[in-house]
Parts: C-alpha cells; sequence; structure tokens
C-alpha cells in the first residue's frame, strides 16, 4: 500500500471517477486554473479539459443549483464549495431543492451530486472561516453527510458517494489534507453507512468523526498509560448513521464520549447521544458524555481558539472524570 | 390615483401620424388618427378614465420607417385607483414590432391554432375546477392559479420541441399541463392522491414528470432558475440540441438567484430562456414597489442577452418571441430573457381576496383575456368557424370533469408511501 496524504487521496478519487464515467464533472470556484483553493483539484484540468473541470464565478446558490440541475438532466456533478462557510450562500439550493427533489416529486426525480466542501477550525481563521456546520446538513433528510477521517477513507467513500444517485454533502477536514495514510493500491470502495471502529477496546466508547478521530486516538493512547482501555469508533458517515456499530459496542463498554467539533449545542454529537440513550439506555454505567467545539463564535487569537476547540486533553479530562 | 398596464398599438400612417388600432385590448377600438407631435385630444382613454399625460408616450413612436405597428404596453395612471404606492406613473413601454405575432398568426395552420385555443382553454377549465374542488375542501394547502396567464405558458410552450425542458414555479399547472401532462394525474395530485404526477408527494406547487421534460415547479421564489441553468449545462455537455424554457414571476427578480443564474448562463452560453412571467404583483406588493427598474427586461442588457417584452395576453406575441429565443439559444447563441406582461385573473393564492388591487383594474384586464382574444382573431380571421370553437370548449369541460372524476375515485397514498423516496438508495 501506499503512504499518501488525504489530499492526494482526494485527487485520485476525482481522477479515476472523472476517467471511469463521461458524466462526472468538477465544478466550482477556483477548481481548473488554480488547483482548487485547497490544491484538492491539481492538475486535473490539465487531464481532463474544461469542460470536466470548469472554473464558475462566486455564485455559490447558482453553483450548486446548477449542479442539482445537471444531476436532473443526467450528469453526476461534483461541485467544490470553496469552504462550507461560503455554502450557507446555497443553503437555499442544498435544503429546499438537493433534499427534497427525489420525495416531493413522488421518487420520480434524482439527484445524483456530490457537494464537497472542506471545514473546520484551528488555523487562526476566525470567526468566518472556522466552522463546520455538519449538523446543519444532518438535520435536514433527503441528504447524506459523509465526513472521512483518513486518506483511504477519503478515496474510497468519495467514489461511492459519486457512484451513487442521492446528494451527497461530503466535508473534509481543512487540517487533515496534509496527513497521510496508507491507501489501497487497486480499485476499491468504502461503502457508505459503515462505521469503522478503529481501535477495540472494553472500558470506553469513543465516538466522533472527521478530525476528531485523531484527537479520539490520542486520546485513547494516553488513557491506555492509565490503564483504561477506550474503543475508538470512527463513524466515516452521519447520514447514514450506522448506529448498530455504535450500539455494540456501547452495550460492551456501557460508557462513551461523543466528540466533534460542531458546537456543542445542537451539534451532531447531541443526536449520537440521544440515540445511544434511546437504544441502550440499560447498559449505560453513566450519562453519555460529549466534547465539543465551546459554544462561541471562533475566536482568532490561538490560544483561545484552542481552548475553544476539542482536544485529546479534553477527552481525557472527561474519561477520567467519567470512570 | 394608481396606475395599470394598458396595451396601445399603434399604425403608422405618416412619418407624424400613426393610426390608434387599440387599447387597453379592445380590439381596434375607435380607430382613428393620432397626432404623434401634439398631445392628443381625444382617445379612448378618457372613456377609462385616464390621464392625457399617460399618453405622451405616444411623442415617442420610433422613427423608423421599417416599423408599421408598434405595440406600446404603458403603465397609465387611472385617477380613480387608489393602489398603494403607485404614486406618479412610469412608462414600462417596449417598442415591439407587432409583426412577430401576425405572422404566426399567418403562419400557423388551422390545426395548430385550434391547439393553441385548446390548450388554453384547458388550463383554464381546468383552474376552476380547480377552485370549485378547493371550495369543496378537496383540495387543500396553498394553490396558485394560472387564469388569464395562459398565453405565457401556452405560447412559450408550443414553440418548444417535446425534449425541451421546462422549469417553473408554484403557479405551474398551466405550464405542466401545456407540457402535456394527462390533466388527471394533475388533478390527482392537486386531491393528494396516489395516482397523482408526483403521488400526493408534492402537491399542487411540485408537480414534475420526467419524461415530458417538466422538470417541476419549485416553491421557493427564484429557486427554479439555477436548475434551469444547470439543465442547460447538461444539455451542452451532452451535446444535445434542446433548450431549456424557465418561466419564473416577477418576484423573482430582485432574488441573487436571478441575477446569479442570468450571469452564469451568459457567461457560459447556455441554452434556456427565461420567461418573466410579470403580473404586475409579487402577492400584494405592485412590481414598482420592488424592483428598482420596472422595465423587466431591461435587466436582459448588463447580463449580455437580449431582453424583450411582450404581451403576454397574446399567445401569439409570446409564441413569436420565444420561438425566436429557442432558436438562438439552440443556434449555441446563448441565453434570453422575456418578459411576457399578463396578469392573473385571481388572488395570489386560493386563499387571497386581492383587496390591494381594485375591481376596475381587474376588468380592464379580464377585457384583454387571452382566450377570448385568440377566439376574436381567429373568427376574425376566419380561421375557424365559432361551432369548432365550441366543440372545443365542450370536449375540454369533459376531459376536465373526468379528471375529477379520476382523482376523486384515486385511492390515497398508502402509510408505507410516507417514508419512501426520502432517498434513491434506501
Ligand atoms: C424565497 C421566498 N420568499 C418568499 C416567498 C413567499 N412568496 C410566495 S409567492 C410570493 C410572490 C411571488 O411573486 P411572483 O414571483 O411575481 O409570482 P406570481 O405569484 O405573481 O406568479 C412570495 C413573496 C417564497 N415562496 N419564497
Ligand atoms: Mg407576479
Amino acid at each position: 500500500m501506499a503512504q499518501i496524504t488525504y489530499r492526494e487521496a482526494l485527487n485520485q478519487a476525482l481522477r479515476e471517477e472523472l476517467e471511469r464515467d463521461e458524466r462526472v464533472f468538477i465544478m466550482g470556484e477556483e477548481v481548473g486554473y488554480f488547483g482548487g483553493a485547497f490544491k484538492v483539484t491539481d492538475g486535473l484540468l490539465a487531464i481532463f479539459g474544461e469542460k470536466r473541470v470548469r472554473d464558475t464565478p462566486i455564485s455559490e446558490l447558482t453553483i450548486v443549483g446548477a449542479g442539482i440541475g445537471a444531476a436532473m438532466g443526467g450528469l453526476k456533478p461534483i461541485v467544490e464549495l470553496m469552504t462550507i462557510n461560503f455554502g450557507l450562500l446555497a443553503m437555499d439550493q442544498i435544503v429546499n431543492n438537493a433534499a427534497k427533489i427525489h420525495y416531493m416529486f413522488g421518487g420520480r426525480a434524482k439527484v445524483p451530486l456530490v457537494i464537497r466542501a472542506p471545514q473546520g477550525g484551528g488555523h487562526q481563521l476566525g470567526a468566518q472561516h472556522s466552522q463546520s456546520l455538519e449538523a446543519y446538513f444532518l438535520h435536514c433528510p433527503g441528504i447524506r453527510v459523509v465526513l472521512p477521517a483518513t486518506p483511504a477513507d477519503a478515496k474510497g467513500l468519495l467514489k461511492s458517494c459519486i457512484r451513487q444517485d442521492d446528494p451527497v454533502i461530503f466535508l473534509e477536514h481543512e487540517s487533515l489534507y496534509g496527513v497521510k495514510g496508507e491507501v489501497p493500491e487497486e480499485e476499491y470502495l468504502v461503502p457508505l453507512g459503515r462505521a469503522n471502529v478503529l481501535r477495540n477496546g472494553k472500558d470506553l466508547t469513543l465516538i466522533s468523526y472527521s478530525k476528531c478521530v485523531y484527537d479520539s486516538l490520542a486520546a485513547a493512547d494516553a488513557l491506555e498509560n492509565q490503564g483504561i482501555d477506550a474503543e475508538v469508533i470512527d463513524l466515516r458517515s452521519l447520514n447514514p448513521l450506522d448506529m448498530n456499530t455504535v450500539l455494540d459496542s456501547v452495550r460492551k463498554t456501557g460508557k462513551a464520549i461523543v466528540i466533534y467539533e460542531g458546537w456543542y449545542t445542537g451539534g451532531a454529537g447531541a443526536e449520537i447521544v440521544a440515540r445511544i440513550q434511546e437504544a441502550a439506555f440499560d447498559h449505560l454505567d453513566a450519562p453519555v458524555e460529549r466534547v465539543a467545539t465551546l459554544d462561541t463564535p471562533m475566536p482568532y487569537n490561538a490560544k483561545l481558539e484552542r481552548a475553544a476547540l476539542p482536544s485529546p486533553a479534553k477527552i481525557i479530562q472527561v474519561a477520567e472524570h467519567m470512570l | 390615483m394608481g396606475s395599470c398596464t394598458a396595451q396601445i398599438v399603434l399604425k403608422r400612417a405618416s412619418s407624424n401620424r400613426a393610426l390608434l388600432l387599440y387599447f387597453a385590448g379592445n380590439d381596434v377600438l375607435k380607430p382613428g388618427p393620432v397626432e404623434l407631435a401634439a398631445q392628443p385630444r381625444a382617445s379612448p382613454c378618457q372613456a377609462l378614465g385616464i390621464r392625457w399625460a399617460s399618453c405622451l408616450y405616444f411623442l415617442k413612436f420610433p422613427q423608423s420607417p421599417l416599423l408599421t405597428y408598434v405595440s406600446i404596453l404603458v403603465n397609465v395612471v387611472i385617477e380613480s385607483l387608489a393602489l398603494p404606492g403607485a404614486g406618479g406613473f412610469a412608462f414600462m413601454a417596449l417598442e415591439r414590432d407587432k409583426h412577430i405575432a401576425e405572422r404566426a398568426l399567418l403562419t400557423m395552420d388551422e390545426a395548430q391554432l385550434l391547439a393553441l385555443y385548446r390548450s388554453m382553454s384547458l388550463i383554464r377549465r381546468f383552474e376552476e375546477k380547480t377552485a370549485e374542488m378547493y371550495a369543496r375542501g378537496k383540495i387543500t394547502g396553498f394553490c396558485h392559479l394560472y387564469a388569464g396567464e395562459e398565453a405565457v405558458a401556452v405560447g412559450a410552450i408550443a414553440a418548444l420541441y417535446d425534449k425541451d425542458y421546462v422549469v417553473s414555479t408554484y403557479r405551474e399547472h398551466g405550464h405542466c399541463l401545456a407540457k402535456g401532462a394527462s390533466p388527471r394525474v394533475v388533478m390527482a395530485e392537486l386531491f393528494g392522491k396516489a395516482t397523482g404526477i408526483s403521488r400526493g408527494h408534492g402537491g399542487s406547487m411540485h408537480l414534475f414528470d420526467a419524461n415530458l421534460r417538466f422538470m417541476g415547479g419549485y416553491a421557493i421564489v427564484g429557486g427554479g432558475l439555477p436548475l434551469a441553468a444547470g439543465l442547460g449545462l447538461s444539455i451542452l455537455y451532452k451535446e444535445e440540441p434542446e433548450v431549456v424554457c424557465c418561466f419564473f414571476g416577477d418576484g423573482a427578480l430582485p432574488q441573487g438567484a436571478f441575477h446569479e443564474t442570468l450571469n452564469l448562463a451568459s457567461l457560459w452560453k447556455l441554452p434556456v430562456v427565461f420567461i418573466c412571467e410579470n403580473n404586475f404583483y409579487g402577492m400584494g406588493t405592485l412590481v414598482q414597489n420592488a424592483i428598482c427598474q420596472e422595465e423587466l427586461y431591461r435587466f436582459a442588457e448588463p447580463y449580455k442577452m437580449p431582453g424583450v417584452r411582450v404581451d403576454g395576453m397574446d399567445v401569439l406575441d409570446v409564441y413569436g418571441a420565444v420561438t425566436e429565443a429557442a432558436a438562438r439559444a439552440r443556434e449555441g447563441d446563448g441565453p434570453s430573457l422575456i418578459e411576457a406582461v399578463t396578469y392573473r385573473f385571481r388572488g395570489h393564492s386560493m386563499s387571497d381576496p386581492a383587496e390591494y388591487r381594485s375591481r376596475r383594474e381587474e376588468r380592464i384586464w379580464q377585457e384583454r383575456d387571452p382566450i377570448k382574444a385568440l377566439r376574436r382573431k381567429i373568427l376574425h380571421d376566419r380561421r375557424a368557424t365559432e361551432n369548432q370553437l365550441n366543440e372545443i370548449e365542450a370536449e375540454v369541460a369533459a376531459v376536465i370533469d373526468d379528471a375529477v372524476k379520476f382523482a376523486e375515485e384515486s385511492p390515497e397514498p398508502a402509510l408505507e408511501e410516507l417514508g419512501k423516496h426520502v432517498y434513491v438508495e434506501e
């Protein structure tokens, strides 16, 4: 297996799918000549040309809407939003059109659209550039929400998303683009809706997705030194949500912490906590806890920003308190 | 004091004289000479209580000797009306060669003309029945009728091929029927039945049929425009010859989606015909209270596409303009903006008594009923007999009665349908 970055893995996925299926094309701000704001689409314009890798004006609402229309017209568009913060301008098209069209037309229309967007904090980009907004989309039925943590998943999940027929919000964490990991050389897909148990343990379940998976793994390593055996689950996607894997683990450990980078209040983790207590209340030895971003806009100051975000130290603190 | 729009058709008589052919929809109403250089002395305006000042527009009769007919839509001030915010008057005029409509009338064969007549009558009848069924509680929720605006959908869609796409709004019964949907499945959808065109999941505002290339009614004002651009992109991408016809109301023009989409469509030369149905109101708000530029077709200019204003009460005028725009789009020359000036005969939705406009204004427009106008034209030119037209009316009434019966007798969706169709892949 090759060691490649999350960014390269995404780039490979895009290239392979562009090669595989004529209907697949990419559009978004700066995806072509600039190579992508985070260089994910780098080099693709040179291979596939302007028809398949299309630069757009700064018109998020209409780029997403045009992606929906193109999908309804039989294509498989991949729309890149420069970051999810700007995706808020497209919220109407995402929520009112993409997520609704299949249902409100009685199953007679479909929107095979993938919307890729970087998100997340940690780079001192301030309040308007540091958000993790997956909960906004998770709240809305009709649209898949996928958040890969590893390079292998980034590639395998993106390819699966492109090949299926529902609209997807594919959220990439800005801190992960440079992260390296093993990625199979041969063609593979990671199916949607299957959480990944990254580490087995019997004392405690750490449930997370996207960048927080790394925080969870680091916390688990540290806890091991204290004799605490933590299981780490990467959800991979919030919709579909693989609760079976989560519940199997929680029934075994009796304790769980959900770690996510969205705001604490109303975050995706709140949903997971609720579902755990609904389905596994009798197995719980302690209330299910959450480690999330503080309920403030993101500060610029580095120290304050670190304090706002989830971290291994915070996970460890909560775990110690729990056990 | 308030304002409304009237149409004036002038025929050039000499360099500074024109004949007033018709005014405010009264065909060939008191034709007589009009001094172009002076304020007209007598005109039917008086009878309508319209101030003379509005007729100053005559002075702007274009000097091009090529133009013989001019259709002018003027926003005239009617003293006896009290419309909110309609202080003063603004001329909303576009000189448009009425030849196009005349030519369409001449080049269409009888069958085509009668098909237009039938389609408009079918929609009118459908809407009348819908109102009736709504009053009887058979149809619920939001329901926006298209009566009065039939010439726009029918004229535009008649100018398209079957494989061309249509994107519409929540006021889309007319577009969907004109595109060929069976009144049965549309009525069944309004009834919320399993046999409905969207299986009862959509309702009045969300009709859809991919086979007919009727790509849906969307209830967010301006929300359909980006989809039309995307469909246009898919056509270019697949190198297909189709075009997209995108309908929206005057209320969509202040929306960002309108401006973003026109820019994108023009930038990428997308094969889209944008048709703004200017019925003067977005709910109860007059166009001039919502949009800084009330000559809506002029929004084409900054986006570098042709923009025309057509008489949306004249099916042939709409047909002519859309034929041109669609041909242009098909040839790869990009999008156009057509402003079809029209009027909805009913309130905004079934619950709106339209208190914000006068009954007199409504009457003026009802005189311009697009179906009656076509009927007059057909009979005047002896393209069909009164009998033929009456037969069409009767046939259409039977079709709609059958649609209601079908809807009534259709089953409700099973409860299991509730959770179905959220995802393609469950
Ligand atoms: C984004 C949005 N804002 C407000 C509304 C509520 N609304 C529904 S119809 C309408 C008026 C639209 O008028 P227009 O576009 O002229 O269409 P018409 O009803 O005249 O056909 C409004 C404000 C909406 N549906 N969507
Ligand atoms: Mg309107």
